[in-house]
């Protein structure tokens, strides 16, 4: 990369490390002064204050990593990354969850649309940075592997949702096992169009071709000028 | 070539007849690794080896002696409902009962994968994908028990800590066996590939 490039991605890195936990600041000041609809809608403030606060500790993440030179993920899935952050954060703080039937449902999918996104990136990049005698195979091998493995973080999201309500002693993220079985089969409706994607998209592309717009490590970010 | 496909027919037929009866009693969690059962079995037919086909008629059997437990002595009628155990502990067993069959059909995916992709597993990629695996393969159970439950409102679903305690039981018992499974892999430098558990050369 060259230095305008690098100086580009750490501007926008910078106004990402303070703007998303600002902006959050902002939701979560409507919550405490009760202006939010999701505390009509029967969300706990408590409830709300806390989502807000650990998204926007998760949202450091990716402009930390960026910063300090360690990982860049290209800048569309950035923005899904994000705007799947917004919209959950939103909408519960809105009451839609709770008001609108089908918004949770939604909501799973696109988080589950993007984690296996990501995962699909990690599978590509395994795949381009270890031993020659491992390897996914051919495209079909690539998407089962994305398809199971992705499978797996409905679950791990539904036993966080419920070891937070068991350590908090309240009913703050599960509503019962309907709602529980239901957002798993939200999960794996946006798996299946991941990785139905994943094995047409490896049909004309390779892994490669993705791992090649992820930066890992110090060294992928030395500045060389020589092209300018 | 006679023995295979005994032993792929046998496989077959247990996992065939797993997967009716978990249909029948409305068990979603078995009916889905019955058909995981079936499918892996009719794929390592074609394309693994004969100790892959064992390994699955292993599979086999281990579902339908599960799936029967699960809709006889271990039901919530028989347990729960009469009063001989605590939900709680109750949860804890069917995860255990639901987890077992699905320790061989986890790594036989490998196996199948392998098979069919031309895919090469080293040891941490054993190691850092069979517990997501093992939980993947339960969440289309749970949908499934999810569409029993719409389509017969008899079928009570208990509450969340069934399907909690299901995750995290798998979770414990994979991390332990993958773990135990790939170090083993690694001392011995094996990898899985399309010819089945081969040593690296």
């Amino acid at each position: 990369m060259n230095a305008a490039e690098d100086s580009r991605e750490r501007a926008v890195a910078w106004a990402m490390l303070f703007g998303v936990p600002a902006s959050m600041g902002v939701i979560a000041l409507f919550v405490s002064l009760g202006l939010a609809p999701g505390l009509d809608a029967g969300h706990p403030e408590e409830y709300l204050l806390a989502t807000c606060l650990a998204w926007a500790l998760i949202s450091l993440v990716i402009p930390i990593l960026r910063l300090t030179r360690l990982v860049s993920l290209p800048p569309i899935l950035v923005f899904v990354i994000y705007a799947n952050i917004y919209f959950y954060v939103l909408c519960l703080c809105c009451g839609l969850y709770l008001n609108v039937s089908w918004c949770g449902d939604l909501g799973h999918v696109i988080s589950s649309i993007i984690v296996t996104c990501i995962v699909f990136v990690a599978f590509c990049l395994v795949e381009v940075h270890s031993p020659e005698h491992v390897t996914f195979g051919s495209r079909g091998g690539m998407a089962a592997m994305t398809f199971l493995v992705a499978l797996s973080f409905g679950g791990v999201w539904e036993m966080i949702e419920g070891f937070t309500d068991t350590v908090s002693g309240n009913a703050y993220m599960v509503y019962g096992a309907t709602d529980t079985m239901g957002d798993l089969t939200a999960d794996l409706l946006g798996v299946c169009i991941v990785t139905l994607f994943a094995y047409t998209y490896l049909g004309k592309h390779n892994a490669s071709d993705i791992a090649s717009d992820i930066r890992i490590g110090r060294s992928a970010f030395e500045i060389d000028d020589s092209d300018l | 070539m006679n023995a295979e496909r005994s032993v792929a027919t046998v496989s077959a037929l247990l996992s065939s007849a797993s997967l009716v009866i978990s249909l029948l009693e409305y068990e979603g969690i078995m009916a889905v690794t019955s058909l995981f059962a079936l499918s892996f079995g009719c794929i390592a037919f074609k394309r693994c080896s004969p100790r892959a086909n064992h390994f699955l008629l292993i599979s086999a059997m281990a579902t339908l002696l599960c799936t029967i437990l699960s809709v006889t002595v271990f039901s919530q009628e028989s347990l729960v409902d009469s009063g001989s155990m605590e939900k709680v502990t109750w949860f804890y067993l069917m995860a255990l009962v639901h987890v077992v069959p699905l320790l061989p059909m986890t790594f036989a995916s490998f196996f199948v994968i392998a098979s069919i992709t031309g895919a090469s597993y080293n040891w941490a990629v054993v190691r850092g994908l069979t517990p997501f695996i093992s939980m993947g393969m339960l969440v289309p159970g749970y949908v499934t028990e999810y569409f029993f439950q719409d389509i017969n409102l008899d079928v009570w679903m208990v509450d969340n800590g069934y399907i909690l305690y299901g995750l995290l039981v798998t979770l414990g018992i994979t991390l332990v066996l993958s773990w135990l499974v790939s170090r083993r892999m690694r001392e011995s430098h094996k990898i899985i590939n399309e010819h089945g558990l081969v040593v690296l050369e």
